[in-house]
């Protein structure tokens, strides 16, 4: 398998896929070789052998931040490389040496940064390419500013695959049409999370009397956290004693805080940047929104109900297929967004039932099932 | 030599516009003409004009021997007067026939019997005006909302008159007693027909399931069954829906409702009698003790379609706590708003039993979800209270 992160190294959610998917894997006698780019930490999850190829920590980002971040914060500066296009050709390079080194049945690369070392690795080895697609340039630029040279690396992936993974319908509809990949190409497999490690989470005090809502996220335009604070402001206005806190770091940032005080509600909106323990914040809300513009799955709101919270999610994303015990809205419909977050946080029965529920449903969903379909989709290759 | 009574029931709910809490205080326009007429155009033309004909030339086609009853609820009659007249019209030349009777039921297709029994007879007193001067027919049979009964409810609804009344075909009180004959209510001298569910689902909603072993089903089939019957009566009670929306055209449901008649007749032990006829005809056989609720809804037959989860409670207490208020008030648009919400249409949506597997409730549901259905009422009721300070 062909990854760009892993945890404990990680930016977003693909790290914890890959966690989540190898370990459930490897519990069905399935042997799995993790190549991955230099970090510079220790990764051996236990259940696998990890790679890491190449030498240089500064090769290593994570490309949603690193294209766009610039000196939004020192730990962003220090961790991740400048050249990131680079970064992938040296991956590409060091990826097939290592390769050669291994035994293998199957390839299956994780998102566009590996696919070039997938091909080249299929082209030597003669062996079947899968490929997972977690997002595409269309959604992590919110289809405003897609990177040419990007798209293509995902359509030549997509292209001399055997087989194609993705996380949704949602997506299997915009592969067909934005990559023209055929439709029997592609196998919907779901994601899951560890529901335990949110059900079990501590509560954290804010020590204020207001209900919290919560947002998740990179602060790009994908996760549409600009209409988070739009909902804020109507929500605000029928009920004061309600804190929105906004957890995750981007590019954006300076100009939601800017927003935030020409709303007039810097009062009540809490930055509290990039959070390595999540299920913290989930126990403080009362309500959880994903109001992404383009969301391929949303891993977060199942995050979110396992952790019992009644949570909103955006008609552009993958897990509202999975998920019926929430409220599904459009990200642009701001009015319907805080009419949703005041329902919740002023009716109990609302709450009750949707926690109830929604944790009932989301806890069910585990890597076991996802593990299943992946090995069909690996002997369909 | 059993009659077969058929019966179905015709209703359409006032459904809510999409009202959010940015409505409250500044809207009381609270229904969705749009959004019902939507509705109502699809089931008068995929149902109750087409099964309004076939059912009105077996009349002619059987001079008098095929005779059958129909429920129509205030709210349906409301929305016909309003936007399909013609339609209504075609009702009216049924019952016109002399071969149809009409039940009489909340006008609300409330929940009203589970609020007080004051009020549950204003409404069936309201629903039996409304028939007098649509139909010019007093009815003699009542029907409770989704078939809801217990001894408590029979009791009223005898106190109101009635000869006979519907409950459904339970097996935990029939025991090893049949649904075909007729029944009396727990020390009461009212009239209790029990639905032959089993019989009746075969054509609600079985009839166009091709993993049904007896599927496709045609009338001479089902009416060789219908012959087999020992007893009194054979209780036919169904949804009119069931022709045209829950089964389509295609499905050769209506020609199945046309050619089941002539079938039927071809057999000499079977009749079509109307329900009046056949308490009429026949002494009760035997007692029915329901203590608690009952009802036709979903598998568990009781009142858990509406009032099962906390929304649905909640809600339900909130519009039941305003009875006294309203009687004050005594002002007829909030009044006739506060029924409307009393329909239990508005319940069911917010019902969160199976809604993730997509079932039944779907069926004329306009919300994505329950969660959905119980904010939107939530904010309506919201605004109503407050303008009853």
């Amino acid at each position: 398998m062909l990854g760009w992160e892993f945890p404990p190294f990680k930016s977003g959610g693909l790290g914890t896929h890959c966690y989540g998917l190898t370990k459930a894997l490897s519990k069905k006698d399935t042997q799995i070789t993790f190549l991955m780019p230099y970090t510079g930490m220790e990764i051996n999850p236990g259940f696998m052998k990890v790679v890491q190829v190449g030498k240089s920590r500064t090769r290593f980002g994570s490309y949603a931040a690193s294209t766009i971040v610039s000196g939004s914060g020192k730990k962003a500066e220090s961790v991740y490389g400048n050249d990131f296009f680079a970064a992938v050709e040296a991956f590409t390079r060091e990826a097939i040496e290592a390769a050669k080194e291994e035994e293998f049945d199957v390839i299956h690369a994780q998102d566009w940064m590996a696919f070039p070392a997938g091909i080249a690795i299929k082209k030597f080895s003669g062996k079947p390419l899968v490929v997972s697609i977690h997002s595409t340039e269309f959604d992590r630029t919110g289809n405003l500013a897609p990177n040419q040279w990007i798209c293509d690396i995902e359509w030549r992936g997509l292209f001399e695959a055997n087989r194609v993974i993705t996380v949704s319908n949602f997506m299997k509809e915009q592969l067909a049409t934005r990559y023209s990949v055929p439709r029997e190409k592609i196998s919907v497999v779901y994601n899951a999370i560890e529901a335990h490690q949110f059900a079990n989470a501590a509560c954290k005090e804010f020590g204020l009397d207001e209900k919290i809502v919560l947002f998740t996220g990179r602060l790009t335009v994908q996760k549409g956290p600009d209409y988070f604070l739009d909902a804020a402001a109507k929500v605000l206005k029928k009920n004061k004693k309600t804190r929105f806190v906004i957890v995750g770091s981007g590019y954006m940032l300076p100009q939601l805080i800017n927003k935030a005080i020409g709303l007039g509600i810097s009062d009540h909106v809490s930055f509290v940047g990039f959070q390595q323990n999540v299920e913290d914040y989930y126990k403080l809300a009362s309500c959880y929104v994903m109001p992404s513009v383009s969301e391929p799955f949303g891993i977060c709101a199942l995050e979110a109900m396992c952790s019992n919270v009644p949570t909103i999610v955006s008609s552009n994303s993958g897990v509202k297929e999975v998920v019926k015990h929430c409220f599904v809205v459009d990200f642009w419909d701001v009015n319907e967004m805080a009419n949703k977050i005041i329902g919740i946080l002023k009716y109990a029965p609302l709450k009750h039932e949707m926690t109830k529920n929604g944790y009932h449903e989301a806890s069910r969903i585990n890597w076991g099932q996802i593990a299943d379909e992946t090995l069909k989709v690996y002997s369909m290759a | 030599m059993p009659d077969i009574c058929l019966y179905f029931h015709v209703h359409q709910p006032t459904r809510l516009r999409h009202y959010t809490v940015f409505d409250i205080g500044k809207n009381d326009n609270y229904f969705d003409d749009e959004r019902n007429l939507f509705y109502l155009e699809r089931i008068a033309r995929k149902c109750y004009v087409p099964a309004n004909k076939v059912l009105l030339d077996s009349i002619n086609r059987f001079d008098g021997k095929f005779k059958f009853a129909f429920s129509i609820t205030g709210t349906i009659i409301e929305q016909l007067e309003q936007f399909y007249p013609n339609v209504l019209e075609s009702f009216r030349a049924l019952v016109d026939t002399g071969c149809v009777e009409l039940f009489d039921e909340t006008y609300y297709h409330s929940l009203s019997s589970l609020i007080s029994e004051k009020e549950f007879n204003r409404q069936v007193k309201q629903h039996n005006k409304k028939f007098k001067n649509v139909f010019g027919v007093r009815p003699n049979v009542f029907r409770n909302t989704e078939a809801l009964y217990s001894n408590d409810i029979a009791k009223a609804v005898e106190k109101m008159g009635y000869k006979a009344m519907v409950c459904e075909g339970l097996d935990h009180i029939l025991d090893w007693r049949s649904p075909n004959f007729v029944y009396r209510a727990k020390d009461s001298n009212l009239r209790v027909l029990m639905r032959n569910y089993k019989l009746a689902d075969d054509i609600a909603f079985r009839f166009s399931s091709r993993d049904w072993a007896e599927w496709p089903l045609k009338a001479d089939k089902y009416a060789s069954w219908l012959s087999a019957i020992q007893g009194q009566c054979i209780n036919l009670f169904m949804d009119y829906e069931t022709f045209g929306e829950h089964h389509w055209e295609d499905t050769g449901i209506f020609n199945f409702l046309g050619s089941l008649p002539g079938e039927a007749l071809k057999y000499p032990q079977l009749s079509f009698s109307t329900p009046s006829e056949i308490i009429s005809k026949h002494e009760p056989v035997d007692e029915i003790d329901i203590p608690y609720y009952s009802s036709w809804a979903d598998v568990n037959r009781d009142l858990s379609a509406w009032l099962e989860n906390d929304m649905q409670k909640h809600a339900f207490e909130e519009i039941k706590s305003l009875e006294q208020t309203m009687m004050k008030k005594k002002n007829s648009q909030q009044l006739a708003n506060w029924r409307k919400l009393q329909t239990s249409d508005h319940f069911y949506y917010m019902c969160t039993k199976w809604f993730a597997d997509g079932d039944v409730h779907k069926y004329f549901n306009h919300y994505n979800t329950p969660y959905d259905a119980y904010l939107n009422y939530m904010n309506v009721l919201t605004d109503f209270k407050s303008r009853l300070k």
